[in-house]
């Protein structure tokens, strides 16, 4: 798939739509892992730049927010395995007042920075779900989301 | 970001949080689009419509107002985080329950192959072997739709469980019964739905039920309950009138008039609201249905409404809808058996109105049956036990006692078809007087009915079922009963005479006569 339909595919919401039906951070993230079409990112560390890009434009202020699709951008470098991008955008997230306070999306970067951090070795399972990073937990991830970028 | 607190039974704090504050409301392109993919997807789903208390409708589409845990545990008003909240709650206030033993409102959970919880919904209907056929759920920022157990996106999971769940506190809950076994659960466990306790009519400013007066003021009354920690003020309870049909469309709800409602925090909290004051006119019917409405808003969108109503105009579904189909009458007893009767002992014409209020052909059921009822059961019903009088003599041994078929006696025949309604009085020829009643012939004066079982002379244990053809809907079915008691039904008895109208296997509505055997002052004299 060309570079710019691939990318296209993290803000269409036909594409999107299990994601759209989750309620929490586990769902949502269930959610993109079966949608078929995100799967192409995997390995394409090339491609973690521009999505990371596109991920900021997204968190300029003015721009509409849609936390599903800048959850899809998150996923969508994890697959890259860029760990320096995904460690910036993760840390971008949280810094936004905004997604970092919603339940999903919040805590969809916050457990992803948890992992790249890391301050747990496993992959996400979905028993670390079952309760929410408090306020103070982010802040302490994305202070070290900070320093991880920095170094890589 | 809450302005509520939201606890289980064992106080574990429920985490919510209201996503249309912090992104603002979807547009509505977002809404259609999201809407439109969402129908093409999972074709056999359908959005769900909420009809508003003015009687206009609107279909809930895509939004972040609520998520499938909110319309759930906290109807349409929150976000609840995880499901790890959800699992808290069924934990403390749930009880898992089992086919063939659901019912109608019990929340259905998703989970995935991991166990962990997905997402939450409520059976909209039951199939003939007690299987959930619809769910009634949110699909996150999606819309609302009704659908079958298994068409839910695929991340939702296949295993599903069924719990009955106790309303969590923090979220406002005001509520009438519709019976009193009524559970404050959607569907509670009541036979005659349409016989609330809480809402009657007295003129005395008393608490039981008086048939209301054509022609005259008559005040109506609704007793409130409030479950919640948090007070209910600046409410109002509806009052309205219908049809007396076994099913009341919204339509034909005529709205009579409203009173405050300010309801203490409770738990168990108890206010009586009124009264509304009704004066009848020539148009209304003799025999109304009431109607009462707790209405705590019905704009789930605005942050002020607290405890919206879920389910408009649906009185079994929501706890804040009650109705009251009951009429009282009285019969005189009948004169002492004759050899050869001569004269038609005094008799009354009843009827019931079935309807079909469904949105496709079906056919219509109608159950009566008939029973003598003592003093507890009357109060229980909020009818005051004395309107039966003074009974001379020794009060039969239980209620219904004199209904027992006695030997000889002769049973009506069901009159096929476009008959008009007989003259013929009810036989009491020969029959003991201690083994006499009530009798109630009916008459089938349209070709819609037939008889499907049980005998045309109603009496304890034998009920009468007839049924229509499929009807189209919004048809009307009338049947019409002619009452009247025979040898030995004594002053002071009292009977009740119920229509059960079920419309596609499941119950819609009926009404209740309350029949009273009373010497006619009048004779006496």
């Amino acid at each position: 798939m060309e570079r710019s339909r691939l990318l296209a595919l993290l803000e269409d919401r036909e594409t999107l739509l299990e994601a759209y039906a989750a309620s929490s951070a586990y769902v949502l993230r269930k959610a993109y892992e079966s949608i078929k079409a995100l799967q192409a990112f995997k390995g394409k560390a090339a491609l973690a730049p521009a999505v990371l890009e596109r991920l900021k434009a997204h968190l300029e202020a003015g721009r509409p927010r849609d936390p599903v699709v800048i959850g899809a951008y998150l996923y969508a470098l994890e697959l890259t395995g860029a760990r320096p991008e995904t460690a910036r955008a993760a840390a971008a997230v949280l810094r936004d007042p905004v997604f970092r306070q919603d339940p999903l999306v919040g805590q969809l970067a916050g457990r992803l920075g948890e992992h790249l951090t890391g301050r747990v070795a496993a992959r996400l399972e979905p028993a670390r779900f079952r309760t929410l990073l408090d306020p103070d937990d982010l802040e302490r991830i994305t202070r070290e989301l900070g320093k991880a970028g920095e170094q890589e | 970001m809450s302005h509520r607190t939201l606890v289980t039974a064992a106080g574990t704090l429920i985490n919510h949080w209201h996503k249309d504050q912090v992104y603002g409301e979807m547009s509505d392109a977002q809404k259609a689009s999201l809407q439109a993919s969402c129908l093409a997807d999972y074709p056999g789903i359908t959005p769900v419509e909420y009809t508003h208390l003015d009687h206009t409708t609107e279909t809930l589409l895509p939004s972040h107002k609520y998520n499938c845990w909110g319309f759930t545990f906290n109807p349409r008003q929150c976000w609840i985080s995880s499901g790890a909240d959800v699992q808290n709650i069924l934990d403390d206030n749930g009880t898992q329950v089992f086919p063939p033993n659901l019912r109608v409102g019990d929340v259905v959970c998703y989970r995935d192959s991991t166990g962990e919880i997905t997402h939450t919904g409520r059976i909209w209907s039951l199939d003939a072997s007690g299987q959930p056929a619809l769910v009634q759920s949110k699909w996150g920022s999606l819309g609302e739709y009704l659908h079958p157990p298994l068409t839910v996106p695929a991340v939702y999971g296949t295993d599903i469980t069924y719990w009955r769940v106790v309303p969590i506190s923090g979220k406002g809950d005001v509520w009438a019964r519709d019976c009193t076994a009524d559970d404050r659960n959607p569907f509670p466990p009541c036979g005659a739905f349409w016989l609330s306790p809480d809402l009657w009519c007295n003129n005395s400013g008393g608490t039981t039920h008086e048939n209301p007066v054509r022609g005259q003021p008559n005040q109506l009354w609704v007793r409130v309950r409030n479950a919640d920690t948090l007070a209910a003020s600046g409410a109002q309870v509806r009052v309205y009138w219908s049809d007396p049909t076994g099913g009341v469309p919204h339509w034909d709800w005529h709205l009579i008039g409203t009173a405050p409602l300010n309801a203490p925090a409770g738990p168990g909290t108890e206010v009586i609201v009124g009264p509304v004051s009704w004066t009848p006119g020539p148009l209304e019917p003799e025999h109304c249905c009431l109607f009462a409405i707790l209405d705590t808003g019905d704009d789930y969108h605005d942050p002020a409404t607290l405890d919206p109503i879920v389910w408009p105009f649906d009185v079994r579904r929501d706890n804040n809808i009650i109705w009251k189909n009951m009429w009282i009458i009285e019969l005189p007893p009948a004169p002492a058996p004759q050899p050869r009767p001569s004269e038609p002992e005094p008799a009354k014409m009843l009827r019931f109105t079935a309807a079909n209020l469904t949105r496709a052909r079906a056919p219509i059921e109608v159950r009566v049956s008939l029973r003598g009822v003592g003093p507890e059961e009357l109060e229980e019903m909020g009818v005051d036990p004395a309107i039966a009088g003074p009974r001379p003599g020794k009060p039969p041994s239980r209620p219904g006692a004199g209904l027992v078929e006695g030997k000889g006696l002769r049973r009506p025949e069901v009159r096929l078809p476009e008959r008009p309604v007989p003259s013929a009085r009810l036989q009491s020829a020969g029959l003991p007087a201690s083994r006499a009643g009530l009798q109630a012939e009916v008459a089938l004066p349209e070709r819609t009915w037939r008889r499907v079982k049980g005998p045309p002379l109603l009496r304890p244990g034998r009920d009468l079922l007839l049924a229509t053809p499929a009807l189209p809907p919004g048809k009307l079915a009338r049947l019409e009963f002619r009452v009247g008691a025979v040898a030995g039904a004594r002053p002071g008895e009292v009977y009740r005479l119920d229509f059960e109208q079920k419309v596609g296997g499941e119950v819609t509505g009926g009404a209740t006569y309350i029949i009273v055997i009373k010497e006619d002052p009048k004779s006496k004299t």
